[in-house]
C-alpha cells in the first residue's frame, strides 16, 4: 500500500511550534505584541513556502528544507536576545523536535485512517490533539528545568548539536531516497530516528544545563570565600596596628617621663589624641561590622573615598560572620569599585546605613555614580563590572534568611538595599 | 520654599555652609530659607517644628549635636536632621534620632549639595496624602497614612483603618492607579496594602497593623521588594 507523505503544511506547523518553544528560553528583543505580531508573520511566511514547494522534484527538495531551516534561525536570531551560536543551537533542537512530532503525528495517522485526506476536520483534531501533547510536554519540561545561569554555547557544542540534528534527518530520510515506495516500516524507521535525535539533545543539553548550575555555585562558592579570607586578613591587620598604637603610647609616656617641655607636650597630646580617634572608629556594636568597615575606610581614605556610615551593628548579631561578610563586605566592595571610577575624588561618595524599621532590618548602600547602571531582567546589573555574581551571593543571603535585595540606579547615585526580617519576629 | 537651620559654632563654616546652600539655589533652582544658630542650646529656646532640614555640628561647646538632635526629635518627628562632624565615629550612632547621614569636615560643596539634595528629595517624598473616597450619602475624607489596607470585595472595596473599617463603591485598580506614587502595594489580587503599617512577613502571611493577610505567590517578589524600597527609601 502506498502512503501519502506528511502534508506540507503540517510539517510548517511543526516547525513554527518547535522554533516558538525554544524561542522562549532566551528573552525577546522586542515587547510582547510586536514579538507576537513578528512570529504570525514569519510563520505564515514559513508556511506558504513550504506548501509552495509541496511538489518539487527531489533534487530541489534539499535547497528547500535549506532555506525553512535558515528562515528558522534568522526568526530566531532576530527576534530573542541570542548570539550566532545560541541561535544555532536552539535552531538545531527546534528542527528535530519539528521533525519528530510531525512524524509521529503522521504514524498516527497513516495507522488509524490512511486514506483520510489531510484536512478533514478528525485529522485536523488528531493533529491538534498529537501537537499539544508533544509540545505541551516539552514546554513543561523545559519550563520546570529552567535555570537563571545563561547556558554557554561553546562553538563545540553548537557544532555537536548542528551535526546530529544534520545526520538525524539524514538517516530518518534515507528510506525515502532509495526505496521507491513508502511503506509503514519507513514511518517507523524515521519516527525512531527522529525519536532518538530528540533524546541526544536533550541529553546534551541537559550536560550544559549542569555545567551552567555547578560554575554558577562554584563562583558563588568563591565569593564567600574570598570575602572571608578577606575578613581574616583585615582582622589581623587590625591587631597588628592596635598593637603598634599601645607600643606608641607606652613610648609617649616613657618620654615625658624624662624631659619637661611644654612644647613638647603639646605635640605629645596631639598624637595621643590621634591615637584615641582611631581607636573610636567604627564602633558600630557588632565586631564583624566593625572589623569590615574598619579595613574598608582605610582603604578608602588611601584612595580618597568618602565614606560615611551610620550603622546599628547590633542589629546584625544574628547574621552568622560569613553572612555579613558576603553582604556588607560584596556591597561594599562593590560600591568602592564603582566609585573610584569617578576622576573627581570630591565624587567619590559612599554611604552606608544599617537601621532596624518596622520589625525588619535594612541595610542600605549608596553610591555616586554618574553613569547610568543598566539592570537585567532578574533585577541585578548587566556589566559585570557592577558585580554579576557577587551580587547574586548577596541576594541568595538574604533570601535564606526570608530577606531581599533590591538595586536601582537613580539620579546619579547607585542604591543597594538588603531588607532583612528581624530576628525576633520569626 | 524649603526652611534649612544650621547649627554650628564656628563662624566661618556656617558661612561657608549657608554659600553653599546659595550655591545648591543656583545649580538646581530650589529655593531655601536659611536660619543660623551657634549653638544647639540656641535652637532648643522655644523650639517650633518649622524647619524641614537641620544640619547640626556634632562638637559644640554648650550642648552638642546628639543631646540636641535628641531633644529636637522627642518635639518633631518628621525634621531631617543631618550631622557636620569632622569625627566619623560620633555620628555612626546617628540612627538613634533617625540621622541617617552625616557630611564630614572640612565640608566639600559636592558631597553638601547632595546630602541636601537627597534630604529635599525626602521631603517630598514624605508630603501627606489624603484621599477623598466616594461613600454612600457623600464624601469622606481619609488621610492615606492612616489606612492599613484596601480589600475588594465584588464592585465595592472596604477601607481599614487605625479610625475604623467602611466601605465605598469602586475598583481596587482605580485606588491602585491613584496611589500609584504612595507607598500601597498589592500582596495578592485582593489587597492593596499601606508599606508603613507592614510589621513583619512570613512564607505566605504579611502582618499589616492588626491584620493578618496572605500573600500569594506570583507577588510575595515584587510585594518585598517594594517593601524593601520603602524602609530602605531616601535613595538619592
Amino acid at each position: 500500500m502506498i502512503l501519502p507523505d506528511i502534508p506540507r503544511l503540517y510539517t510548517a506547523l511543526a516547525e513554527i511550534l518547535g522554533a516558538v518553544l525554544y524561542a522562549q528560553a532566551a528573552p525577546s528583543r522586542t515587547a510582547k505584541p510586536v514579538y507576537w505580531g513578528i512570529t504570525a508573520g514569519w510563520g505564515a511566511l514559513l508556511a506558504a513556502f513550504l506548501y509552495l514547494t509541496g511538489d518539487v522534484p527531489l533534487l530541489w527538495w534539499i535547497p528547500c528544507m535549506v532555506a525553512a531551516i535558515v528562515w528558522i534561525y534568522l526568526y530566531l536570531l532576530a527576534t530573542r536576545e541570542l548570539n550566532l551560536l545560541e541561535a544555532g543551537y536552539c535552531c538545531a533542537r527546534a528542527f528535530i523536535v519539528a521533525e519528530f512530532a510531525a512524524s509521529v503525528e503522521w504514524q498516527f495517522h497513516c495507522g488509524i485512517w490512511p486514506q483520510r485526506g489531510a484536512g478533514e476536520p478528525l485529522s485536523l483534531l488528531l493533529l491538534a490533539v498529537v501537537y499539544a501533547v508533544v509540545y505541551g510536554f516539552l514546554f513543561c519540561f523545559e519550563s520546570r528545568r529552567k535555570i537563571a545561569a545563561r547556558l554557554v554555547i561553546t562553538p563545540t557544542a553548537m557544532l555537536m548539536a548542528v551535526v546530529m540534528a544534520v545526520t538525524v534527518f539524514a538517516v530518518s530520510n534515507l528510506s525515502f531516497v532509495s526505496g521507491d515506495e513508502v511503506t509503514i516500516v519507513v514511518f517507523y524507521i524515521r519516527t525512531l530516528v527522529d525519536f532518538a535525535g530528540v533524546l541526544i539533545l536533550s541529553v546534551q543539553h541537559e550536560q550544559l544545563r549542569e555545567a551552567a548550575l555547578h560554575s554558577e555555585l562554584a563562583a558563588m562558592d568563591n565569593v564567600l570565600h574570598r570575602q572571608y579570607e578577606q575578613y581574616k586578613q583585615s582582622k589581623e591587620n587590625i591587631r597588628l596596628i592596635n598593637r603598634r598604637y599601645h607600643e606608641l603610647k607606652m613610648q609617649i609616656a616613657a618620654i615625658r617621663a624624662e624631659r619637661d617641655k611644654v612644647k613638647q607636650d603639646a605635640a605629645l597630646a596631639e598624637m595621643e589624641s590621634d591615637i584615641h580617634r582611631y581607636e573610636a572608629e567604627n564602633k558600630t556594636g557588632n565586631p564583624v561590622l566593625d572589623t569590615l568597615l574598619t579595613a574598608k575606610s582605610m582603604y578608602c581614605q588611601q584612595h580618597g573615598i568618602n565614606l560615611t556610615c551610620v550603622a546599628d551593628g547590633t542589629l546584625l548579631d544574628f547574621l552568622s560572620t560569613g553572612e555579613i561578610c558576603t553582604i556588607v563586605g560584596t556591597a561594599l566592595d562593590n560600591a568602592t569599585e564603582s566609585v573610584l571610577t569617578e576622576q573627581d575624588p570630591e565624587k567619590r561618595l559612599i554611604r552606608v546605613a544599617v537601621y532596624a524599621q518596622n520589625g525588619f532590618v535594612m541595610l542600605r548602600f549608596e553610591n555616586y555614580c554618574a553613569q547610568p547602571v543598566e539592570l537585567g531582567p532578574d533585577g541585578l546589573p548587566r556589566q559585570s563590572s557592577h558585580g554579576g555574581y557577587d551580587l547574586k551571593s548577596v541576594r541568595a543571603a538574604a533570601e535564606t534568611r526570608g530577606g531581599t535585595v533590591t538595586l536601582h540606579w537613580e539620579n546619579e547615585w547607585f542604591t543597594l538595599r538588603v531588607l532583612l526580617p528581624q530576628k525576633n519576629e520569626l | 520654599m524649603i526652611r534649612v537651620a544650621i547649627v554650628e559654632d564656628e563662624a566661618a563654616v556656617r558661612e561657608q555652609l549657608a554659600g553653599y546652600v546659595q550655591r545648591c539655589t543656583r545649580q538646581y533652582g530650589t529655593l531655601f530659607e536659611v536660619t543660623m544658630f551657634t549653638d544647639g542650646l540656641e535652637i532648643l529656646e522655644e523650639y517650633r517644628p518649622v524647619y524641614d532640614i537641620i544640619f547640626l555640628d556634632v562638637e559644640m561647646p554648650q550642648l552638642d549635636g546628639m543631646e540636641t538632635a535628641r531633644r529636637i526629635r522627642a518635639m518633631d518627628s518628621e525634621v531631617q536632621l543631618i550631622f557636620i562632624t569632622n569625627m566619623a565615629q560620633y555620628a555612626i550612632k546617628g540612627y538613634a534620632v533617625g540621622a541617617l547621614d552625616y557630611v564630614l569636615k572640612p565640608v566639600p560643596y559636592f558631597a553638601f549639595s547632595q546630602q541636601l539634595q537627597k534630604a529635599v528629595g525626602q521631603l517630598t517624598r514624605r508630603a501627606r496624602q489624603y484621599l477623598a473616597v466616594p461613600v454612600d450619602g457623600g464624601m469622606r475624607r481619609v488621610d492615606a497614612a492612616e489606612v492599613y489596607y484596601i480589600e475588594s470585595d465584588g464592585h465595592r472595596i472596604n477601607f481599614y483603618t487605625e479610625n475604623g473599617d467602611f466601605s465605598a463603591p469602586g475598583t481596587l485598580k482605580t485606588w491602585e492607579e491613584k496611589l500609584e506614587n504612595s507607598a500601597f502595594v498589592r500582596c495578592n489580587s485582593g489587597y492593596l496594602v499601606n508599606l508603613a503599617h507592614v510589621s513583619g512577613v512570613q512564607q505566605n502571611t504579611v502582618q499589616v497593623g492588626p491584620h493578618e493577610l496572605q500573600i500569594s505567590r506570583p507577588k510575595r517578589k515584587a510585594f518585598l521588594a517594594a517593601l524593601a524600597d520603602y524602609i530602605g527609601g531616601g535613595g538619592a
